[in-house]
């Protein structure tokens, strides 16, 4: 049995997630760390639905439904009310999926992080517009077939690599995490809880139909995303010290995209851009974690 | 204690007064000032409250929503574009019952960019369920602000006050700022049943199935409807603590009147000299000064209006391809009567061009020289 | 449970004034979703399939794991009366098919069984039913008859042994020399099986010492006299004086007679004999070669004696065989060996050896140890008893053709090893027993037989509590693709201490000194536990839908709500060790 694993739940079944769902396996393990005395916003997004029609609520703590592009400014919001309240423990999180974070929610993040407000921001990756029928967002990765991206016209360019955006903010905290390691992520809920500003977790989370996956490969495709370094697991201290939390291993990206429908279109060169792109982009991580702290 | 303050100061006395908890706000000309006094309001001690400065008007309104949800009295302002911005949550602050108390200095909406007075921008956000006011004068202003929390917490709706750019925002006049003990005593302390709290964790507008929206939008509408009887009980009761009290409408004149020339915001205070003028020339016109927009004061339009022969009607915004707003929801109003008069709808002032009494006079004795209105408007001070 | 309802509104009016909830999402039972489910299946260790003792090889290291070292013993005893003894000298077929082989190296299985043995303190073992009234005669106190022994006396009946020897452990005692397995460790497994009411009698050779008949006597007879005698070259010379046969050189040594070793020793054969011949020939101070007709690869020793006799040097000579003994006065002299090439298989799958012709040359030595296998006794046996290949005919029970005469052990099996002893030990007690109640073995089904590969379990049979009650009849055995690599990660197999080299030429002292108790620990952390929960809590954790929960009774394992379960199948599929698996629903 796991000691870093709470066993209590905050989170009920019934829910309305798909077969599979990363996403709802992620807010299970966040809620866990986040504990009761919790608010949580949720912007339109999966978990928009997988929460349950009104009037029920799957979790035990109280959710805000909010529009689409106001997740940071709506837990500003509550976080401001709770303060003047003097319920200054009470934990305000946002948990928003990649649209309402990378695209739409960019700007009032933005403006959350660069007041340093006192809240933590969780963003469920499971990178397009699940909620609306698996549309591109600026988290969908090079390649990947979405409705809007056909095979003929995959998505072309990186996908936006938001924990450099946040570092860039100097947030005090900002990670990524996976749902293939819930301890870790559990591990990073904690740390996160007791730094003052705003903290920042992106999770990558699967989606069985929105990635041509069965349901029951959910957690092994994401778990080698991590390995193959395409999706790696570190932390941000400041904006400056990084820390790699999971090691990946040498496996190539082929590994990763092979088991999914989205990506069964690429070519041989195309794999290999992918592969070359992903070697930099984990060498220049590499790098910045070796690097010495200015600061003492 | 009376203070000579810029329109824009008066509302944030009237939001100190009501001792906000969080305002959030974006900056905008002319709605600005607001702000930086609130800011040094609570920079200096004077208001206890979270200022957020936030990075649009979208957020600011977001945030208060959230805020308010959370169980403490909020505040906002803005104008024109930033209003506009704010729209889709105009619909949300409204849905969600929250009983948010918005100034909206009203000025014209870009392009081509215009910084001065008109209506189009608050009017055009009829539709969202926000309850609206308009006010005349500074002193108006600090009133409807500090009743418009007492309506807004009463029946669960949010609301907005409106009044002109630089006509009322930047223009000095006296205003009484009554102490803080008597407005505590006008106005309790914001204690709403439910909230987010997590010892009663529910979720706060999830999906509704067809099945129960329309019941929820049954709910607002009649929430709606009861804040005009609401909304005349808290103006009568203003009257009895502050010594000034407010209804829905002001009738000045109109009883034995053939021609009542209808107005709003600060159109009103040359309106009501004219009226004056006209009346000591024996010429039968009376005034009547619309203080809500929503929810529309039909009862008391048709109560004033039955039986006369012409309502001039002067509107600082437009409807494009249909009319005047004011005179088109009022001669929606008019339809509950047989006896209605002829409503006449001229369309001037936009952009913040000025309404003298002069211009009202042309006004009246334009409609007054027709038989019959033959458009739905007509322009007034049009360079063609 | 508290039944979950929808909510259901009748109006406007019971609706709340804002758009909040007023209850959960239990009303809605997505367990409706599923066309599979997932089930907790106790599927068979290829470790627990591949002891010939069948002992639950998992279940005693999760016991030790979780540091209940008395428990480990006791969970061995159900099966194996002599884990002393397996501990130190099985070749141990567990750790060949210990799936941890596909990743590094197996999990130390041997070690922690001696470690188990030596470490519990000691506890009576109680018969577990009541006295029958029942005797059965055992012929022979190796393996095979110590097992039937100690089973038959836990199911109630009086057992008396009878060997020819004036010791009792048959091979074990003679044929195993005391580096591998120390006297006093032999005795203590024999004195405890003594103290359950077994009553052994030394120098009582059957057809010799005590007619057979007398054993007829008994209610039943188990027959399990192993294979003593030596069998010849064929060469000539071979009675010279200094011929000694391995066997009779180990036995010697074994009792404690005296023993005349030369200067220079021939061993020739390939087998355990051979090599624990050589190996006491090298501690009794001479210089000893191995002479095998084959080459090392194909000798039947186990690699690990091999590898020992080498570094303690003993010389290995391959592809030679004997022609003939040379002798001068009557005395070994030396040997014509002969030079030997591998041909095509023979009926053991072995390339035969094919003689090369002219390449004779001279060995000299003074001393011939001939260990090229042993052959069984059956002379008094009746004859009516079926033989087959020289050993008695029995079936996979060890039933023999005659009622109420049963054979186990080097006497009736192919297999000539420690482990297959008692487990044929076993299956004859089984048998006795069936019979001693008047009834079949065949009633009593698959249930008691462990995987594939003709283990049986005693713990089944007697339907005993404890980590044996797995689906040990089911059809999967787990293999290497069964199980979730990425929650492993390879840990090093820490060697097993030894003594040091000079002292291990020098003397008879035990070699391999056993594990600690930090090692045991880390040999037992190893053991994937293939397709047995272990409550690693995967399936827990990983499960999106809230399903699975521990069980709140206090008992072992998880609840599945299948009112809730989707069915998506990723516990099953992110369970390390297959011991989940999905049903159609």
């Amino acid at each position: 049995m796991r000691e870093n694993y709470p066993r209590e739940e905050l989170m009920m079944s019934g829910h309305l997630a798909c077969q599979g769902c990363g996403g709802s396996a992620a807010m299970r393990h966040v809620l866990k760390a986040m504990g009761p005395d919790t608010i949580c916003i949720v912007p339109a997004c999966c978990w928009t639905i997988i929460s349950g029609n009104f009037p029920y609520n799957t979790l035990k703590v109280p959710i805000l439904h909010t529009a689409f592009e106001t997740a940071g400014a709506a837990a500003s919001g509550v976080r401001a009310a709770l303060d003047m309240k003097g319920q200054t423990e009470t934990q305000v999180m946002a948990f928003a999926g990649d649209g309402g974070t990378f695209d739409i929610g960019l700007q009032s993040l933005s403006g959350a992080a660069e007041r340093n407000e006192n809240i933590i921001y969780f963003c469920y990756d499971n990178e397009a517009y699940m909620n609306t029928g698996i549309q591109r967002s600026g988290a969908t990765p090079e390649g990947a077939w979405t409705t809007t991206t056909p095979e003929k016209h995959p998505k072309r360019g990186p996908k936006k690599n938001m924990v450099q955006i946040l570092a860039g903010h100097k947030a005090p905290y900002v990670a990524t995490a996976n749902v293939a390691f819930p301890e870790d992520l559990i591990r990073k809920v904690q740390t996160a809880k007791k730094i003052y500003g705003t903290k920042f977790i992106h999770i990558l989370s699967p989606c069985p139909p929105g990635w041509r996956i069965s349901s029951e490969q959910s957690i092994e495709v994401a778990r080698l995303a991590t390995y193959t370094k395409v999706f790696p697991v570190y932390e941000v201290f400041n904006g400056e010290e990084y820390h790699i939390n999971v090691d990946p291993k040498e496996i190539p990206v082929v590994e990763y995209l092979k088991y999914q429908g989205r990506f069964r279109h690429l070519k041989q060169d195309e794999v290999d851009e992918i592969q070359k792109r992903v070697d930099y982009e984990w060498r220049i991580l590499l790098q910045k974690s070796m690097e010495e702290r200015f600061r003492a | 204690m009376k203070k000579v303050l810029m329109g824009n100061h008066a509302a944030s006395y009237a939001a100190m007064r009501c001792k906000v908890k969080v305002v959030a706000a974006y900056p905008i000309t002319p709605q600005t000032q607001i702000v930086e006094e609130l800011s040094e309001m609570c920079a200096d001690g004077r208001l206890d409250a979270k200022f957020l400065k936030v990075e649009s008007e979208h957020s600011a309104l977001a945030s208060i929503i959230a805020a308010s949800s959370a169980g403490v009295r909020t505040f906002t302002a803005t104008s024109a574009n930033g209003l506009a911005l704010m729209h889709e949550l105009l619909h949300w602050a409204a849905g969600a019952r929250l009983p948010i108390v918005m100034v909206n200095v009203n000025r014209a909406m870009a392009p081509g960019w215009s910084i001065w007075s008109d209506q189009t921008d608050s009017l055009s956000q009829r539709d969202t369920g926000w309850i609206q006011v308009y006010a005349e004068d500074n002193q108006e202003v600090f009133d409807s602000v500090v009743q418009a929390f007492k309506l807004a917490e009463q029946v669960r709706l949010p609301v907005m006050v409106c009044y002109d750019a630089f006509f009322l925002s930047h223009t000095y006049e006296p205003v009484d700022i009554p102490d803080v003990g008597l407005v505590d005593k006008f106005l309790p302390p914001y204690d709403p049943e439910i909230y987010l709290n997590p010892s009663d964790p529910r979720s706060f507008n999830a999906l509704v199935m067809p099945d129960l929206y329309l019941e929820m939008r049954y709910k607002m509408q009649v929430a709606m409807d009861k804040s005009k009887d609401v909304a005349r009980e808290v103006g009568r009761e203003f009257g009895e603590v502050f010594g000034r009290s407010y209804d829905l409408v002001e009738a000045v004149d109109c009883d034995d009147a053939e021609t009542v020339l209808i107005t709003t915001s600060t159109t009103s205070s040359p309106g009501r000299v004219i009226v004056k003028k006209l009346r000591e020339q024996g010429r039968k016109v009376g005034l009547l000064k619309l203080r809500f927009f929503r929810p529309f004061p039909n009862e008391d339009i048709c109560r004033v209006l039955a039986g006369k022969k012409r309502a001039v009607v002067i509107d600082r915004n437009i409807s494009f391809g249909k009319s005047g707003i004011w005179a088109d929801e009022i001669r929606g109003a008019l339809t509950l009567i047989d006896d209605r008069p002829d409503v006449y709808c001229y369309i001037t002032g936009l952009g913040g061009r000025d309404i003298t009494p002069q211009v009202i006079e042309e006004i009246i004795a334009d409609a007054e020289s027709k038989e019959k209105p033959e458009s739905l408007f007509y322009w007034k001070g049009l360079k063609p | 449970m508290a039944e979950h309802k929808p909510i259901v509104f009748s109006g406007a009016g019971e609706m709340p004034e804002l758009v909040v909830s007023v209850s959960t999402m239990l009303w809605n039972k997505t367990g409706s979703w599923r066309y599979l489910k997932p089930a907790y299946l106790d599927s068979v260790p290829p470790c627990n399939e591949a002891c010939p003792a069948g002992n639950d090889v998992e279940g005693f290291i999760r016991l030790i794991d979780e540091g209940k070292i008395a428990e480990a013993w006791r969970l061995l005893k159900q099966e194996n009366p002599l884990p002393a003894v397996t501990g130190r000298v099985c070749f141990h077929p567990c750790e060949q098919a210990c799936n941890r082989c596909h990743l590094d190296k197996p999990t130390a299985i041997q070690a922690l069984e001696r470690y188990a043995a030596d470490h519990a303190p000691a506890e009576e073992v109680k018969a577990l039913r009541p006295k029958s009234g029942k005797s059965v005669a055992v012929i022979g106190a190796g393996p095979a008859g110590l097992a039937a022994a100690y089973h038959l006396t836990r199911m109630g009946h009086q057992v008396e042994i009878f060997d020819a020897l004036p010791k009792a452990g048959g091979l074990l005692r003679v044929g195993i020399p005391a580096y591998r397995l120390p006297d006093d460790v032999l005795d203590q497994e024999i004195a405890a099986i003594e103290s359950m009411g077994v009553k052994i009698h030394l120098d009582a050779k059957v057809g010799q010492d005590v007619p057979f008949a007398k054993m007829l006597d008994f209610d039943a007879v188990f027959v399990a006299t192993g294979v003593h005698a030596n069998r010849a070259l064929d060469i000539p010379g071979e009675d010279a004086q200094g011929v000694v046969p391995g066997l009779a050189l180990l036995t010697k040594v074994a009792l404690g007679q005296p023993v005349e070793v030369g200067m220079r020793v021939a061993v020739i054969g390939g087998g355990n004999s051979a090599v624990d011949a050589a190996r006491t020939a090298l501690r009794l101070g001479a210089e000893t070669t191995v002479y095998y007709r084959r080459t090392q690869v194909e000798m039947p020793a186990f690699e690990e004696e091999v590898a020992d006799a080498e570094i303690e040097g003993v010389k290995m000579e391959m592809l030679v065989a004997p022609v003939r003994i040379l002798t001068e006065e009557g005395k070994v002299s030396g040997i014509e060996m002969r030079k030997m090439e591998l041909g095509d298989p023979d009926e053991s799958g072995r390339r035969r050896p094919v003689p090369v012709a002219g390449s004779e040359f001279i060995v000299p030595c003074d001393m011939v140890v001939p260990a090229i296998g042993e052959v069984g006794d059956l002379s008094f046996l009746p004859e009516d008893v079926k033989r087959e290949w020289g050993k008695i005919k029995i079936d996979d029970f060890g039933l023999t053709n005659h009622p109420g005469v049963f054979a186990g052990g080097d006497i009736a099996s192919a297999q000539q090893n420690v482990a297959r002893a008692i487990g044929d030990g076993k299956r004859g007690a089984i048998a006795i027993d069936r019979f001693l109640h008047g009834e079949t073995v065949e009633a009593i089904g698959g249930r008691v037989i462990i995987g594939q590969r003709g283990s049986v379990s005693v713990a089944q049979y007697l339907k005993e509590k404890g980590a044996h009650a797995k689906n040990i009849a089911a059809e999967k055995v787990i293999a290497f693709e069964n199980l979730n690599m990425w929650h492993f990660e390879p840990l090093e197999r820490e060697p097993m201490p030894r003594l040091g080299l000079e002292q291990r030429r020098a003397t008879f002292a035990e070699i391999n000194l056993g594990l600690n108790a930090e090692q045991a620990y880390a040999a037992a952390e190893r053991c994937f536990h293939c397709g047995v929960c272990t409550m690693c809590d995967n399936c827990f954790m990983f499960c999106p839908d809230v399903a699975i929960s521990h069980r709140t009774d206090g008992g072992y394992g998880y609840d599945i709500d299948f009112d809730y379960c989707k069915g998506c199948g990723i516990c099953v599929k992110e369970c390390p060790r297959s011991a989940m698996k999905m049903e159609e629903e």
